[in-house]
This record gives C-alpha cells, structure tokens and sequence, in this order.
C-alpha cells in the first residue's frame, strides 16, 4: 500500500509495508497517482500518458526510478503484518498510579471530573497502597526488566509525601529485583517549589506540565475552585522548573478546543516564553459541549497544522528551535512492528490504578462501569479482560486494516472508542482524521528539514571561504 | 535519484523484546 498526499505543499509518498517516506517532484507524484490507479499499466503507458504533461525524458527517468525502488523493497512492498506473535499474554509493565483523585484547579473539560473520576468521595492514594501497586506490578512484570510508572490525578503533588515514599520503595525493589523502574509524573505545576522540583528533577525520567498556551486560553478553561484563572500561578514555575531541569525530559502539555483553533498561537506563546519541548492535544468531550471539536472544524484544525509547521521549520531554522510532540516521529528508525500493532498497551501491558487500588484498563476508563479489572489489594484480576485487549490490536479492527496510519497511531485510543462508539474496537473517527494529518506534516516537515541540512551541507561544500 | 528524494527507509520482526515503553512515537532480543 502507498499513500500519497501533500503537506506543506510537498508532494509525498510513504510505502505502508517498509516504512520507507519519499520525498517527490510533480512528475513522481503524478507517475506514481497514475501507476496506483492503473495498476495493470506498462511503463510505455504510463510514459504516454504522462508525456502529454511533462517532458518525455523526465518522464522515462522518472518511472525508471520508481520501478528501482519497487524493486529495492522500499515501494509498495506487502504490508500483512497479520501473523506477528503478540507476546507474552499476562505480562503487566506499565502503570498510571492515581496519587490523588482529587485536584487544586477545576478544570471545564477535564475528563477525570475535576479530579473527583465520578466517585463518591476526592481521596488521596495512602503509602501502603502505593506500595502494594509497585508489589503487584512487579509480580506481574514477568522478564520485563524496564518497569514505567507515571504518578497521575487528579493533581498528584497534592500527595507528595507519598509520592516520595512510594519512589524510595521503588528504588529498594531495584536493588532486590534487579529491575529498574521509569518514574514519571503528570502536573498542572500549581504545586511546584525548591523541595519538589528538586525531587522530580532527581528521580523522574519525565514530567508533564499542562499549560494551554496564552494566558486568556488558559484561564478560560483552567480555573481555580473559586473560579480565578491559574496560568499566572504556574507559568514562572514551570520555567524556573524547566531551567533546573536543562530543557531535557519534560512537556508542557496543552489542550486546545473550539475555543482557540488558532491554536498555533497558543504553541508559539509557549516557544516565545523559553519552553522548547511541546504537545498541544485536542480536547475529547461530550459533542454537546460548547467547547467540543466537532467535524465542522477539521478544515481549519488542518489549516492550523499547517501553519504552524511552517512557523515550525522557520524557527527551528533561525535558530528559535524547539521540539512538537506531532511533527517529531521517528521516521528512520521507530518501535519495531510488534510495538506498532500494539500501541499503549492499553489494558494488558499497561493499566491504572486508583487510590483504593482499583485496577482499570487506563487513567480514562477509571470509574467506567464494568470496566475494572481487579484489585492490587486482594491481588484479583481479570484475566480474560487483559486478553481481549491484548487482541484488540490495530490488525483486528475492520476500520484501522486499510488505513494507510495504521503503523503509526496503532490503532488510536481505546478509552475514546469505547466512549464514543462503545466498542474498544471501534475508533473515534475524528482521532483518526487529526492523527493522519498530523502524521502527514511530520513527514512533510522531516522532508523539508533534510533537504535543508543536505542544502546547507552541499553549499559548505562548494563556497570557497571568505576573503580576509 | 532526480526525481525521488528518499528521506527514511519495519519488516523488526529482530524486534518484540517488550521492554520499551508502554503508555500512551519513541526502541535483550539479540
């Protein structure tokens, strides 16, 4: 399978089955339009056909081309991955441990109730729990020597005391296990000071902060309990946090919504105020919210996109360099395919645990009915449950087997499928339609930044040095 | 090539050690 698109107007190709991403002249992109369409079509054909167009000796040079990379594996080469082995069923490796399931903001699209996840009562994760989480998913891990634990809410720092306690457990379950755990933590920064920003920048691999970009977007939807906005109570900490944490391993992470679909703005704010590693997301909510994305907006989410990688390259170029999460896919390199069928590992090698020791599927189904899987206090766990999700892979979804993304979004979220489409099998088509364009403009803009490099690079080469 | 720029070039199935990430873009087996 081949998909062909322009981003950024740069005519592509990306070879599902490889992997391979080509960067392509009118004349490839046309050739190759022609050959997909007519797949029984001889090279004299084609050279007809397109000659009316374009100069026949380019044309000719061109299908010559294209037929040598068919023949080197890197254009439309078999894409059935349908019998890869999907591993060791049981293995659990990752965790979303709730710290606190209770929050300092009150956030309006807050998909975890403003902290609360539809209980009953905004609790904190006690120590002993915390650790009997660690305990369980050691006991589960199997031969997994890189264990992932992210402290999440609700508003984590507002157990702190705990956090610290459960990472010095994780630290002495190293040393008499021999495997070693990958703390992170996910904040909205209202809590950061000295003591814990040092904390964090000592025993965590990765800190989200989640700031939306210019003040006023911020504050409309992330407000305070008595309703004031937060962006001036976290900006200058994250930047004081980040500074210690020179620039390495951190996000700020933003949503955006109908509010603000120029969200570029809101990511270029962020580069503006000295952050250089960045997520914008869209927000997912009830259809009916005021707020809520909705089909009617994907031309000008499309448009955004675009935008804001043209400013992406621009910056990056001039020196203003920053990293966004979207447009930054490793191209060459990436998971191996067992890791791209199976994406999060949602459910099976990943779960969340609440602070009563519940175990969900992920920190979006917490508080679904039917949707626990045990508890890391009696140590149940519903087996059969991991197993349908260890086979809802992206190659056992009817929607996802034809798609051209299929390697890259492994199949999208199961949390929204199953609120959207009550079926974890079944995609949210929206998800889909953003995943692909960004996919598009990341590949666009690896293109155009190579070129540039190979440019800059060819030029050093041929300009004599400057006169004294 | 002139008329094709390859600019990156799966079927790591010396992949599948299971030790990467899990959560919800970033790699024992040999």
């Amino acid at each position: 399978m081949i998909h062909l698109f322009r981003a950024l107007d740069t005519p592509m190709a990306l070879d599902v089955g490889s992997g391979a991403v080509h960067a392509l002249d009118e004349i490839a992109f046309d050739a190759l339009t022609y050959m997909q369409e007519h797949k029984d079509a001889t090279d004299e054909q084609i050279v007809t056909e397109l000659s009316a167009t374009h100069p026949m000796t380019d044309v000719n040079e061109t299908v010559g081309e294209l037929r040598s990379l068919i023949a080197q594996g890197y254009l439309d080469t078999p894409d059935d991955y349908g019998s890869v082995p999907l591993g060791d069923a049981g293995v659990v490796k990752a965790m979303c441990l709730h710290a606190a399931h209770d929050c300092n903001l009150r956030c309006q699209y807050c998909f975890a109730d403003m902290g609360a996840y539809h209980m009953r009562n905004r609790m904190l994760l006690s120590v002993d729990t915390g650790k009997k989480a660690l305990d369980w998913l050691i006991a589960k891990s199997g031969n997994r020597q890189n264990l992932e634990v992210d402290f999440f809410g609700g508003e984590p720092l507002l157990n702190f005391s705990a956090i610290k306690e459960i990472v010095a457990y994780g630290r002495e379950l190293e040393k008499m296990t021999g495997k070693r755990f990958r703390f992170t933590t996910t904040t909205n920064g209202v809590g950061l000071n000295d003591e814990i920003m040092d904390f964090l920048n000592r025993e965590m691999n990765n800190v989200v902060i989640s700031i939306d970009g210019r003040p006023d977007v911020h504050d409309r939807m992330r407000p305070t309990p008595n309703g004031k906005g937060s962006y001036d109570l976290v900006i200058d900490k994250a930047k004081e946090f980040v500074r210690r944490r020179n620039q390495q391993k951190y996000y700020i992470r933003g949503t955006y919504t109908h509010y603000n679909l120029d969200f570029a703005n809101d990511v270029l704010h962020l580069a503006d105020e000295g952050f250089q590693q960045l997520s914008i997301e869209p927000v997912v909510t009830a259809p009916d919210k005021p707020y809520a994305i909705g089909e009617a907006d994907l031309p000008r989410i499309y448009e955004e996109y675009e935008r804001l990688g043209r400013e992406y390259l621009k910056r990056r170029a001039d020196g203003r360099w920053f990293s966004f999460f979207h447009f930054t896919v490793d191209l060459s390199g990436g998971p191996c395919i067992k890791r791209r069928l199976t994406g999060c590992g949602v459910g099976n090698e990943y779960v969340a645990v609440t602070p009563e020791g519940d175990i969900y599927p992920c920190h979006q189904f917490v508080g679904r009915e039917g949707m626990k899987m045990g508890s890391v206090l009696d140590g149940s766990f519903d087996a059969q449950m991991q197993k349908r999700f260890q086979h809802n892979h992206v190659l056992a979804k009817e929607k996802c087997r034809d798609c051209w993304a299929r390697f890259y979004c492994s199949g999208g979220c199961a949390a929204n499928a199953h609120a959207f489409n009550g079926d974890i099998a079944k995609p949210f088509d929206l998800e889909c339609q953003l995943e692909r364009k960004r996919l598009e403009c990341a590949m666009a803009i690896f293109a155009l930044e190579q070129e540039n490099n190979l440019a800059a690079v060819e030029k050093e080469a041929v300009e004599p040095p400057p006169c004294l | 090539m002139k008329h094709i720029r390859t600019v990156a070039e799966l079927r790591s199935l010396y992949g599948g050690c299971g030790e990467c990430q899990a959560s919800c873009k970033t790699c024992p087996a040999a």
